[in-house]
C-alpha cells in the first residue's frame, strides 16, 4: 500500500466512524400504512435503505392530498401521489417531478355488488354512483359510461366522501367509483358481500401507474435519489423473492398492521408492484395526459418531469 | 345479417384495409412455449394484438442462442431474450436493441438440493456445480461466490448442458446455475426433491430483466413496436384483473400447456410480468453493463442508446 492510499484509507476510516455516512430522506405516504406502500416499509425493516447510507422516515398524512403539495414546498423530501394527479398539479404550477413508480396499474375501479342485476356498463343506467373526489372521479366515470355508449347524465352520481365500503353495504348507492381492487373489494367480501368490479382500462381509460414517488424539480440530479431507487428496486425484489418472510417484516413494522384485511390486500398487490421502480416509458405518460386533454381534465399537454441521475 | 348491415361491414373493412393497414411480426421466442410468454399468448389469444393491427406470427426457436442472430439477420422482427446475453450480442457486432421489456426481475438462480445441507453460498466449497452457458456462466460464478469468500478454484465446474434438474436430483452435480425460480424449482419439487435457491440479484449480481425483447436497429424506431408493447400491456393487465380467464386463453393456445408444473409456473410468474414493457431504467441498463465489464465478459459499456430504447 503506498502512502497515499494509506492516507486515504484513513480519512476514509474517519469518516465512517464519525457516523457521515447517511443521507436523511423524509417521504410522506398518501394515507396511513398500507400494503400497497410495502416495498418502502421493507426497504426500511430489511435494511435495503441502510445499505444505501440513507435514513429514511415515512410520515402518515393528515389529509390524503397533502403529501406532495409538501414536497413542492420542501417540507419533505419525497411524497406519493398517482400518475393522473401528477398532472393536475404540475398545472396548478407546483414544482415536482416523477422520481420512481410504486405501483404500475391503475388500481381504481367502479366497484359494485355482485349479487346486484347489473353485469355491464349499459346496466347503469339510471342507477345511482357514489364518488369522492369531484371533478376526476366524474371524468373518468363519464369516460367509462360513453365507452359503453351511456349519456354521463343517465346516472345519479352522489358523494359518499371515502365511505366506499359502507355505501355498497347499505345500498345507499349501486356502484362507487375510486374504489381500489386491492382493498374496498376485499373489504366488502370480509364483510360478507362478494364483490364485482369494472375496470376503468378495460373501458376506454388507457393505463396508468396508479401509486408513484414525487420530488421537488429542484432535486433533479440529486444522488441520494438514485440510491433511494436502489434500495426501492432491492427491497421490491427481495419481497418478491420472499413474500412470506416479506409479509412478517411489513407487519412488524407498527402495531395494528397484522389483520386479515392486510393480508389479502397485500396478496392482491404482489403482482403490482414495480420491479423495476425507475424505469420510464414517457410514451405511457403522453398518452395518459393526451387522455386528460381530450376529456376536458387538463387545458393543454402537460409535459411529466422525470428523475434521472447522473447519467 | 341484414343487408343494411352487412353493406356497412364492407364499407368498414374496405375503410380499414386503407387506412389501418396491419403490420406483420414475425417473434421468435428464447423457449419452447411457457407462462414466462403468458403476456404474448393472451393478447394473441384475446385480440389485444387485433386491436393495435398487429398480426404476429409466435414462432418457437430450435436453440435459445439464435433469436438475436436471426434478428440481425432480418428473419424476424422481433426475438424474446435476456438483459445480460444484449451485452454480448452487442460486442459480437448483432445491430440489435431493446425494445421491450417481458420480466422485469431476474429469474436467474443458483439452485441446490434441500437435503444438500447448502445453507449459504460458502457451503458451497469443495462441491460441483453445473452450468449450460460456457464462458457466460463460468463467469458469473465468480462474483456470486466471491459475495461469500469463495473462488472458482474452490468448487468444480460441471457442464450439464440444460439438464438442470436431471443432473440434480442424480446427485451428477450438487448445484445448477441457470434454472429460473419459476420453473426449475417447481419442477425439481414436483419430482420429489425439494430445492433451494439462491437468487443471484442478493449474491453480488446486480438486478437486471431477464426476458426482454429485441429488434433490428434498422426498425427499432418504427410505431408498431411501440403498438406491440401497447398490446402487450392490455394483456398484462387483462393477467391480472381475470386470472381464471387469463389461464384458458393461454392453455387452449396449443396441446399440453394444461399441466400441474405450467399451473404452478404460471402462479409464481404472475408477480413478475412487465406491467409497463416500454419502460427503461438506464441506470438499471448501465450499471449491469458496467457490471459485466468489471468481470471481463464485455470490453466496453456501449452508449445506451446504442442498444436500448423506449419505442
Amino acid at each position: 500500500m503506498s502512502f497515499r492510499s494509506l492516507f486515504f484509507g484513513a480519512v476514509f476510516a474517519l469518516t465512517a466512524i464519525s457516523g457521515v455516512a447517511a443521507d436523511k430522506l423524509t417521504v410522506m405516504l398518501d394515507w396511513f400504512v398500507n400494503p400497497d406502500q410495502a416495498p418502502l416499509v421493507i426497504a426500511i425493516q430489511k435494511g435495503f435503505f441502510q445499505a444505501e447510507h440513507l435514513e429514511v422516515t415515512l410520515i402518515e398524512p393528515s389529509d390524503t392530498s397533502i403529501a406532495p403539495k409538501m414536497a413542492a414546498t420542501g417540507k419533505v423530501d419525497l411524497a406519493f401521489d398517482s400518475q393522473p394527479q401528477l398532472y393536475l398539479r404540475l398545472q396548478e404550477g407546483l414544482p415536482l417531478m416523477k422520481v420512481a413508480t410504486v405501483i404500475d396499474t391503475p388500481l381504481n375501479t367502479l366497484l359494485l355488488r355482485a349479487d346486484s342485476e347489473i353485469k355491464t356498463l349499459a346496466g347503469l343506467e339510471g342507477k345511482s354512483i357514489g364518488y369522492s373526489v369531484p371533478g376526476y372521479d366524474s371524468v373518468i366515470l363519464s369516460s367509462m359510461l360513453k365507452n359503453a355508449g351511456l349519456a354521463p347524465d343517465t346516472v345519479k352520481t352522489v358523494n359518499v366522501n371515502w365511505a366506499i365500503t359502507a355505501s355498497l353495504l347499505s345500498r345507499k348507492v349501486d356502484a362507487v367509483i375510486g374504489a381500489y381492487r386491492i382493498f374496498e373489494n376485499i373489504e366488502l367480501a370480509l364483510k360478507g358481500v362478494e364483490p364485482f368490479a369494472f375496470y376503468p382500462e378495460e373501458h376506454g381509460i388507457p393505463p396508468y401507474d396508479e401509486m408513484i414517488l414525487v420530488a421537488n424539480e429542484k432535486l433533479q440530479g440529486d444522488p441520494r435519489l438514485a440510491r433511494f431507487n436502489q434500495a426501492l428496486e432491492a427491497a421490491t425484489v427481495w419481497l418478491l423473492n420472499h413474500p412470506d418472510a416479506a409479509w412478517k417484516a411489513f407487519s412488524g413494522y407498527k402495531e395494528g398492521l397484522d389483520n386479515r384485511l392486510n393480508r389479502l390486500a397485500w396478496e392482491a398487490c404482489l403482482p403490482r408492484f414495480a420491479a423495476s421502480p425507475a424505469a420510464v416509458d414517457p410514451l405511457r405518460y403522453r398518452r395518459f395526459g393526451a387522455f386528460m386533454v381530450g376529456n376536458g381534465l387538463l387545458e393543454k399537454a402537460v409535459e411529466i418531469p422525470f428523475y434521472h441521475g447522473n447519467d | 345479417m341484414k343487408k343494411t348491415n352487412l353493406l356497412l361491414f364492407v364499407a368498414c373493412a374496405a375503410f380499414s384495409l386503407q387506412v389501418h393497414a396491419t403490420d406483420k411480426i414475425r417473434l421468435i421466442l428464447d423457449w419452447f412455449v411457457n407462462p414466462n410468454h403468458a403476456q404474448i399468448i393472451v393478447a394473441k389469444e384475446k385480440g389485444m394484438f387485433e386491436k393495435h393491427d398487429l398480426e404476429v406470427e409466435i414462432i418457437e426457436p430450435s436453440d435459445p442462442a439464435v433469436p438475436p442472430k436471426l434478428v440481425a439477420a432480418g428473419k424476424a422482427d422481433l426475438a424474446v431474450s435476456y438483459q445480460p446475453f444484449l451485452y454480448l450480442n452487442i460486442a459480437d457486432g448483432l445491430p440489435i436493441s431493446r425494445v421491450g421489456t417481458l420480466i422485469a426481475s431476474p429469474l436467474n438462480t443458483l439452485i441446490v438440493r434441500a437435503d444438500s445441507g447448502i445453507e449459504k453460498i460458502a457451503d458451497l466449497k469443495g462441491r460441483k456445480i453445473g452450468y449450460s452457458v460456457p464462458g457466460m456462466d463460468e463467469t458469473m460464478l465468480g462474483p456470486i461466490l466471491e459475495s461469500d469468500g469463495l473462488t472458482l478454484n474452490d468448487v468444480e465446474l460441471v457442464n450439464v448442458n440444460w439438464l438442470l434438474t436431471q443432473s440434480l436430483i442424480s446427485g451428477q452435480v450438487d448445484a445448477v446455475l441457470g434454472g429460473m425460480r419459476n420453473f426449475e424449482l417447481t419442477e425439481i419439487a414436483q419430482k420429489g426433491v425439494p430445492g433451494h435457491a439462491f437468487y443471484l440479484e442478493e449474491h453480488g449480481i446486480p438486478a437486471y430483466d431477464e426476458l426482454i425483447l429485441v429488434a433490428n436497429n434498422q426498425d427499432r424506431d418504427t410505431p408498431k413496436f411501440a403498438r406491440f408493447n401497447a398490446a402487450l400491456e392490455e394483456a398484462t393487465l387483462y393477467i391480472l384483473n381475470h386470472p381464471e380467464d387469463a389461464w384458458n386463453a393461454y392453455t387452449r393456445y396449443k396441446k399440453d400447456l394444461d399441466d400441474p408444473l405450467n399451473r404452478a409456473a404460471w402462479q409464481d410468474t404472475l408477480p413478475r410480468f412487465s406491467l409497463t414493457p416500454g419502460a427503461l431504467d438506464v441506470a438499471r441498463y448501465q450499471r449491469y453493463g458496467e457490471f459485466l465489464q468489471s468481470i471481463g465478459l464485455i470490453d466496453a459499456v456501449p452508449p445506451l442508446h446504442n442498444y436500448a430504447i423506449e419505442p
